[in-house]
């Protein structure tokens, strides 16, 4: 199973999705198209800690992609 | 001042006693973004950050050396190559997230896409003390 995280204010919201399933991977791509549409960036990330990469497509492949909300300055 | 090897071990134990018992009196988003950041440090992040509560980062595009802190505002540090603090960068994720979420977004940010998290950051300078 492939992990999409979605960070808010209660940490952050989980939503797996079987990468093998159409009507699973279909959803996922919704989620993914429905957040970067809001302004959240989607990093790929990367295994044990290693940099991730920033993702503006859709990539099935990605096991885990971590959605970021809009930064801004302080 | 430089401490000696048995003051290092010893603030080792201190910090990371002070981790453990202060994560486990917070709230359940707390933890969850405090699992998650430490889920995603490589292994030497890890260890600055259960030691030291800071780790550092290298920049995607410029390889620069960002260290970052747990710890409130102007957290992030952007270090020369003496690694002394050449000037402090603010930037967080907008929405109330919490602040082991608000330290990954960081992370991310200057290792996958460096160049917007800098444009964003207001950059303040170092001030007189060390980074």
């Amino acid at each position: 199973m492939h992990l999409q995280i979605v960070m808010d204010s209660h940490g952050d919201t989980r939503h797996e999705f079987d990468p093998a399933d159409f009507s699973s991977l279909a959803t996922a791509e919704a989620r993914f198209h429905e957040l970067t549409g809001k302004g959240f960036r989607a990093v790929a990330l990367g295994k044990d800690g290693a940099p991730g990469e920033l993702v503006r497509k859709f990539d099935p492949k990605a096991e885990q992609t971590l959605f970021i909300p809009q930064l801004q300055g302080g | 001042m430089r401490a000696s090897p048995l003051g290092c071990i010893l603030l080792q134990i201190w910090w990371r006693t002070v981790s453990l018992v202060s994560v486990r009196r917070r709230s359940g988003a707390y933890k969850r973004g405090f699992e998650l950041l430490k889920a995603n440090l490589a292994p030497d992040q890890l260890n600055q950050f259960l030691t030291y509560r800071r780790f550092d980062v290298v920049g995607g595009v410029s390889g620069r050396i960002y260290r970052i802190r747990f710890a409130g505002a102007m957290n992030v540090e952007e270090l020369d190559e003496k690694g002394e603090c050449a000037r402090r960068l603010c930037f967080f994720p907008e929405g109330q997230l919490v602040e082991g979420d608000v330290v990954l977004t960081q992370k991310a940010a200057l290792e996958s896409f460096e160049t917007d998290a800098l444009a964003i950051a207001n950059k303040f300078p170092p001030r007189l003390y060390r980074c």
